[in-house]
């Protein structure tokens, strides 16, 4: 669990040009200004290639936070992986 | 309003004008660029029919590489700086915007708030009739994307994007064989 938060700290961090220590599991586009529209679907795009994986409905549902994004990405790698 | 219309047009000619003067760059008919003080071709560029571009009001450089094509219809909105490397394709309709309206300030509004996020396109990529390279989208050199395809975020050298959101698809992998590309002597003179 602790290596996909740290990659995904590290995609987030990348995408919205923040800090990585500056996200915490409430990061989310109310509080970093820069997560827009637009920087979402970069965000979508980079997680995706980061960790080999497909965003579902579901997923996209989550990702509203860096702890919704977390949940949804371990639960797809989880399943990629079974 | 009729003499608004036709200086409007004549400034555009003019500057239209100016940069065919100043670059080494075919303007086929029809092509309209604005704030051509941000804009620069390389050499043997060449923006084909109903070409629409936009440079930068804000100091940001709008750049074509050699032998790079703008083709019909095809449209490049600068505000945020945009760079296309040398021989690369924007293709028929493809859009390269590097500004975006910001949808938490009003809307309703003459003067909406404007984003900008600077493009990067590197040598030799194609860009699919149709495509949308959305605003902070980087493409490595060799890159190809899909005729209609969405581009957001940063693609290394080669990749191969189709789709909204565009991401890599290995039925073009097929069709390309990345091979280096041939420098002539532009190229050589300009290193």
């Amino acid at each position: 669990m602790n290596r996909i938060e740290d990659r995904l700290r590290r995609v987030l961090a990348d995408v919205l040009d923040v800090a990585p220590s500056s996200i915490g599991d409430d990061a989310s586009p109310a509080t970093i200004d820069r997560w827009d529209s637009l920087r979402h679907m970069s965000l979508l795009v980079a997680i995706e290639e980061e960790f080999g994986i497909t965003l579902d409905d579901a997923a996209l549902d989550e990702l509203t936070s860096f702890a919704g994004a977390r949940d949804a990405v371990s639960r797809m790698a989880a399943r990629d992986a079974a | 309003m009729i003499g608004k219309n036709v200086r409007h047009r004549l400034r555009l000619a003019w500057q239209t004008l100016q940069v065919a003067a100043r670059f080494d760059v075919l303007l086929e008919s029809g092509v309209t660029l604005k704030y051509v003080d941000s804009l620069e071709f390389g050499e043997h560029t060449t923006v084909q029919s109903g070409a629409y571009i936009y440079g930068s009001r804000s100091g940001r450089r709008v750049r074509f590489g050699h032998h790079s094509v703008v083709a019909a219809g095809a449209m490049v909105l600068g505000e945020g700086g945009v760079t296309v490397g040398d021989y690369t394709h924007v293709g028929p309709h493809a859009v390269v915007t590097s500004q975006y309206g910001d949808s938490t300030e009003e809307m309703v509004t003459a003067s909406p708030k404007l984003r900008t996020e600077p493009v990067k396109i590197g040598r030799g990529v194609w860009i699919g009739s149709g495509a949308v390279v959305m605003p902070g989208a980087e493409l490595g050199d060799r890159c190809v994307v899909a005729p209609g395809s969405v581009v957001y975020g940063r693609w290394p050298e080669g990749s191969k994007l189709a789709g909204n959101p565009a991401r890599r698809t290995k039925a073009l992998e097929t069709f390309s064989q990345p091979k280096p590309i041939e420098e002539d002597q532009t190229t050589r003179a300009r290193a």
